[in-house]
């Protein structure tokens, strides 16, 4: 296992490290720079909380964004027909193949989550503002698992083509989904856009937050969990299936 | 005696520098910004994360100074058979808290579980328990250098009640500078602020030895990291979501109630002192044998 897994981290490191890099960038570029800017010309930002903690939350979606994106060379890179019989037929078996990749995926979550988290230590004091976004970084390590949970079984069953088509698929469906709500859901917390940063605002602090709400989060967190592991059961069941689909 | 005497050192070394690197900080702070409460400063954040991080930034200069190498680092994930002790990890610390709520309602004259409501306590309890377990790494810091290192170095050199204590204090009294500002029980308490220090070293003997049996049991630093990160984040918020609404902060002294339930987390002492005994008497006998 720890074999296979500094396999994959060596075999994936350009793919790590361009997340890694793409996580550095646009946090500086956007969580940093502008803020430099506006202290090189005298201004002060530590009034204008809510611009500082949407930002921070946009650039956390972006960060697992990239992660989301870039997730899908990490399967490509050993679809080989040959080395899927061999590693099936070796001590650690298909299981082994399968469990490494899902380690590499929490691993990365994990990166990201550990960054959202050190890069908001470090912006904080340039931004004058805290802004306790690892709640929100939390939650999209829930989420990002909770979307691979459905992504990565189609991968390992159909190939990383396959499954980069149904990758695609699901960000049509949320856009979509995103769109019709926004032209018939309830957009009344938007009616006031103080209002509406209020109350992010005051979800970030932990203040005023229905207890319904936390006990929807809370039970999306722990089904997001069981799906990553049902997701990995079907996996070791689909992966020699999958093979048949491997091109070399 | 050689070897006991090089254990030693490293243990010296690492108790200088994990001090060093917490207290020069935090003493700074304090001096500049007085009471607990105005510490919620921006500028500070980047000095906490250093703080956290003083006892694992310790254990790398430790190891490195005395070219020690990183065997038995307990960096090992061990997952495997061993998964009943990480589900342990998140749901022993919290199983245990909530009497600390029933406790702050008897001690307000309400019922024993006033404040429960369905989606108030499986909120609390399924949010910040689950998001505990990947925040983990904020508590890693800690957990590599205390139950990674000190602990199982002072486990060979004055055995096991000895490092149950020992260690405790060592991991209570780190903590001073912000138990002094008032962080852990306040500042208006009688004794203040010794009492408070006795306290939380005695807090820290009894989560210390659960902390302790369950990186002895996966030879793993992780365990003990979710659990010590459950301890921080959650077990005191769902322990405190039985509490009813009519208690405010202010109604509860939260050293008094904090020194009424020391006495059953004592009990968590002696119970895994006694469990991590059994278990080091069961490894030698086949040995000796």
């Amino acid at each position: 296992m720890k074999g296979l897994l500094y396999k994959e981290l060596v075999q994936n490191k350009i793919m790590l490290v361009a997340v890694g890099l793409c996580c550095i960038f646009s946090s500086f570029f956007m969580g940093i720079l502008p803020f430099m800017a506006v202290m090189a010309e005298g201004d002060d930002l530590s009034n204008d909380a809510s611009f500082t903690v949407i930002m921070m939350i946009f650039i956390t979606v972006l960060d697992y964004f990239f992660l989301l994106c870039f997730q899908g060379n990490f399967f490509q890179t050993d679809e080989r027909k040959k080395w899927a019989y061999f590693i099936a037929s070796s001590p650690e078996t298909s299981v082994g193949q399968v469990r490494s990749k899902y380690f590499l995926v929490i691993i990365c979550d994990m990166g990201v989550l550990i960054w959202s988290y050190f890069f908001e230590n470090i912006a904080n004091p340039i931004q004058g503002t805290i802004t306790g976004t690892t709640v929100i970084s939390g939650l999209l390590f829930f989420v990002h698992l909770f979307l691979s949970a459905f992504d990565i079984p189609f991968m390992i069953r159909f190939g990383a083509k396959g499954g980069n088509m149904v990758h695609t698929v699901m960000f049509v469906l949320m856009i979509a989904v995103g769109g019709i709500y926004l032209l018939f859901g309830d957009l009344s917390f938007f009616d006031s856009i103080d209002d509406f940063y209020d109350k992010i605002l005051n979800f970030l602090h932990g203040e005023n937050i229905s207890d319904w709400l936390y006990f929807w989060l809370g039970l999306f967190i722990w089904i997001s969990m069981g799906c990553y592991w049902l997701s990995y059961r079907l996996s070791c069941k689909f992966y020699l299936k999958g093979v048949e689909h491997y091109a070399k | 005696m050689q070897n006991k005497k090089q254990e030693w050192q490293r243990v010296g070394i690492f108790f200088l520098l994990s001090y060093a690197i917490a207290y020069i900080p935090e003493i700074t702070l304090g001096w500049k910004m007085g009471d607990y409460e105005n510490w919620t400063d921006p500028d500070m954040l980047g000095w906490f994360l250093f703080v956290t991080f003083s006892p694992a930034i310790a254990v790398v200069l430790t190891r490195y100074i005395t070219k020690e190498g990183w065997k038995d680092s307990l960096l090992h994930i061990n997952l495997k058979g061993n998964l009943k002790y990480y589900m342990l990890s998140v749901f022993f610390l919290i199983a245990f808290e909530l009497p600390r709520g029933i406790t702050a309602n008897l001690m307000a004259g309400e019922p024993p579980f006033a404040g429960f409501t369905v989606p108030k306590f499986f909120g609390i309890l399924l949010m910040t328990a689950g998001m505990s377990i990947p925040l983990a790494f904020i508590n890693f810091g800690e957990e590599l250098g205390w139950r990674g290192y000190l602990y199982p170095k002072l486990e060979k050199l004055i055995g096991v009640p000895g490092t149950v204590i020992i260690g405790g204090i060592v991991w209570g009294l780190w903590h001073a500078p912000l138990t002094v500002k008032g962080h852990n029980f306040g500042t208006d308490y009688p004794g203040f602020p010794y009492l408070g220090l006795v306290l939380m070293s005695l807090f820290c003997i009894s989560t210390g030895t659960f902390l302790m049996w369950l990186t002895k049991k996966t030879n793993s630093v992780y365990p003990a990291s979710i659990a010590h990160s459950i301890n921080n984040n959650s077990a005191g918020a769902v322990a405190y979501s039985l509490a009813s609404e009519k208690i405010e902060e202010d109604t509860i002294d939260l050293f008094q109630h904090s020194a009424i339930t020391m006495g059953y987390m004592l009990i968590l002492a002696v119970v895994f002192t006694i469990l991590i005994l059994k278990d080091s008497k069961k490894q030698k006998t086949p040995a000796e044998s």
